[in-house]
């Protein structure tokens, strides 16, 4: 036995790796997670009856391919460094997602010895594991630990000390050891003698083709198996490493073949091993069956959408009323007051007209964004995001993305600017791009105040079908964006990477999380009522009520509608050319809001999300050529033209890239423009 | 009357402008909080 051995101690995020580093080393590492932040190897030392132990605490990670730093350090660090043993942590209470790691580190070749970690909670779960089946199954002894409550670290490192000669034991017992002796089987291996994970006929054939090949290149090969298993895969690096020629053998990437017959493999070993599955895992597998089925889980996601979009304009729609009649008050004590304090025309008109007209209207959709943030809450903290992500990945890799890029844009009903911020989780820089491209195309919750206000007034009682449309338009948009993207990008041919998410266990959403949640929104909404749109309302005010010849009476003559009637001829097309409509179009770069805001103070109504307000803005409307095309056209419109001011900053920031920037910016303007305007035009031929 | 109420407006309207310049440089794009971010993915991680 060598003077020191090198320990590995590999597993997946949050399995208490680091915590049973700590319990044998000493150390004080933060045992914590996040994504990007840190992605390093910790080392400690430790002594255990006269043997010297070097420790090493790597990332954690879900598997071994070569996407993210945490997978490419760790296989690195198996391949090349001189490590002697792993300790594959893996949290016993969830078995099922940790063994795919623990399979691939069996492929690796080095000897593995399986930690079962938080048995402790096994044991509080009712639920137990067979130690004598497991390691029989998986070829490699399995240790029961508890790093928390530090109990059997000692036999543990026994193992380490004992097992580290050996690569493999060879009293691998498989059930379907039957299938190979099997007369209708063409393709009689070994395999299931020698190795832990045994695939199907074709794709073991092309293990021993691509092995031969791989051994005529190098006959000094290590683990020749792994590397051919990884050439299946498509894996770039292995590619790099080794140029084989695989003409005749492989024409496609199998990797979600080996990863599916991995998961069989470790279904077979769940059924065999875990004994009195807990209760709460169990009811998650079952109502996982239906929410991520194949046929099913879309239509289902569809259809919680759907509800929650008509909840948000339905049951919003039928509170705003306490909010108008507030509004109402407090615009006439105002009023009031200013009246009573003597002051002049023009500060009044700026503080009713403008500041509360804006402010205040806004104010008005408050029920609605509350409806909406509710159910968003409800959809994270029950754990049904991570399986949406799941449900859409079949799609998404139809456009060249992973389902991975779908909670960004999920987020992007909420804002887009943690939506965008959310793309940093995505491992290609190519999807993150794709990713941002298109999040702003989801319809943020600012855009919610444009659809209330132009659906009510125009659609009647098909006012929700017609905000729920912008939804499924944004959706659409966004997708064909990305298809168009990927078949433009399709030279530079790739294998997009498997989706590999990990799926909580189903909870009863907590009331206390959820109205943090809700009550943080709730307040960012307020927030940006009294800030941002605010300002935009007094300077949309100045720019409409000064001229050229200083103070205008009408509005027509003002600064704003100068700039207004120099898009006109641009937005006519779209049947959007009216000045006010390029004001409040090019106000709502600041903030969708505003542009609600900015018809409030166009027109002089206070309380425009009144049933009230929205007459008069119909009257006003209607005579200038404005009807429910325009309407619905100017909804497309707000809904895909450029983000507004937060979100085009953290663009910019996260793309780092001024061309991509400025691309991404102005094909959002032309998207808005050329879908408005096919509406129009289309419309009008039947309307 | 109107010099005070008009130039608490402005007083308070420029603090607005200010402020988001600065967090705009500083790379803050969430007005202020944290809020509108979710997950693990906070507004200030760099």
């Amino acid at each position: 036995m060598k003077d020191e051995l090198q320990v590995g101690f590999v597993g997946n995020p949050n399995c208490g790796k680091t915590t049973l580093f700590n319990a044998y080393t000493g150390a004080k590492l933060k045992v914590a997670n996040w994504p990007g932040v840190t992605v390093d190897k910790k080392e400690g030392a430790m002594k255990y009856h006269n043997h010297k132990f070097k420790l090493v605490d790597l990332p954690g990670t879900y598997s071994l391919t070569s996407y993210t730093m945490e997978e490419k350090l760790t296989r690195q660090y198996i391949l090349e460094d001189d490590v002697d043993v792993i300790i594959d942590v893996v949290d016993a209470s969830n078995l099922e997602r940790n063994l795919y790691l623990t399979l691939q580190l069996i492929e690796l070749g080095k000897p593995v010895i399986l930690a079962l970690n938080m048995m402790d909670i096994v044991e509080e779960r009712g639920m137990e594991i067979d130690l004598h089946r497991l390691p029989e199954m998986l070829g490699i002894p399995a240790i029961p630990v508890s790093a928390r409550k530090k109990k059997g670290l000692d036999i543990l490192m026994h193992a380490v000390a004992h097992h580290n000669d050996k690569k493999m034991d060879n009293n691998l017992e498989h059930h379907h050891d039957i299938i190979e002796e099997s007369k209708s089987s063409k393709h009689p291996h070994k395999h299931h003698k020698e190795f832990t994970v045994v695939y199907s006929d074709e794709i073991e054939d092309k293990i021993d083709m691509v092995s031969e090949r791989l051994l005529e290149t190098d006959p000094e090969i290590e683990n020749v198996r792994w590397h051919a298993i990884k050439l299946l895969e498509w894996d770039e690096e292995i590619r790099k490493k080794y140029p084989v020629d695989l003409s005749g053998i492989i024409n496609r990437s199998f990797e979600t073949d080996i990863i599916n017959q991995k998961y069989d493999f470790i279904e077979e070993i769940i059924e065999e091993v875990v004994v009195n599955k807990s209760k709460k895992e169990a009811a998650t597998d079952k109502i996982d069956k239906v929410l991520t089925n194949q046929y099913l889980g879309m239509p289902i996601f569809f259809g919680v959408m759907a509800l929650i979009f008509f909840l948000t304009f339905s049951v919003g729609d039928a509170v705003k009323g306490i909010f108008e009649v507030v509004l109402e008050v407090f615009s006439g004590l105002v009023l009031n007051f200013l009246v009573s304090a003597g002051t002049g025309e023009l500060l009044t008109s700026l503080i009713v007209n403008g500041i509360i007209a804006g402010v205040g209207g806004i104010l008005t959709f408050l029920p609605n964004i509350f409806i909406l943030f509710l159910a968003l809450a409800f959809l994270e903290d029950s754990g049904y995001m991570a399986r949406v992500a799941y449900v859409m990945d079949g799609l998404m890799s139809k456009i060249g993305l992973s389902g991975r890029s779908f909670i960004p844009m999920l987020l992007g009903f909420g804002c887009s600017v943690p939506a965008v911020l959310a793309s940093r989780t995505l491992e290609n820089p190519k999807d993150r791009r794709r990713t941002i491209f298109i999040t702003p195309f989801m319809s943020c919750s600012a855009k919610i105040p444009v659809y209330v206000l132009f659906a009510g007034m125009f659609f009647g009682e098909y006012a929700s079908l017609a905000a729920f449309s912008m939804y499924v338009i944004g959706l659409l948009v966004g997708v064909l964006s990305a298809f168009g993207m990927h078949l433009f990008e399709k030279k530079q041919t790739r294998f997009a990477g498997n989706l590999l998410i990990e799926l909580p266990e189903y909870k009863a959403p907590n009331a206390r999380s959820i109205l943090i949640y809700v009550w943080e929104k709730v307040k960012d909404y307020l927030t940006k009522a009294g800030t941002t749109i605010f300002v935009a309302s007094i300077v949309i005010w100045f720019i409409l009520n000064i001229g050229p010849s200083g103070m205008v009476d009408d509005m027509s003559k003002s600064f704003g509608a100068m700039i207004g009637r120099l898009l006109v001829p641009i937005l006519e097309p779209a049947g959007l050319g009216l000045w006010q409509i390029s004001v409040s179009l090019i106000s709502g770069l600041a903030a969708k809001e505003i542009v609600v805001s900015s018809f409030s103070v166009l027109f002089g109504i206070a309380n425009i999300n009144s049933a009230e307000g929205m007459n008069s803005l119909v009257q006003i409307l209607r005579p200038l050529g404005f009807g429910t095309l325009n309407a619905y056209a100017l909804m497309i419109f707000t809904l895909l033209y450029t983000p507004c001011a937060a979100a085009m900053g953290v663009i910019a920031r996260e793309l780092k890239s001024t061309k991509w920037t400025l691309f991404t910016l102005l094909f959002q303007l032309g998207i808005a423009w050329l879908a408005a305007t096919l509406v129009y035009q289309i419309g009008s031929l039947f309307l | 009357m109107e010099i005070v109420i008009g130039g608490i407006i402005a007083i308070y309207a420029g603090f607005v402008i200010y402020k988001k310049i600065k967090d705009a440089k500083a790379g803050n794009f969430c007005g202020g909080s944290c809020g509108n971010c979710s997950l693990e993915v906070k507004c200030k991680v760099k």
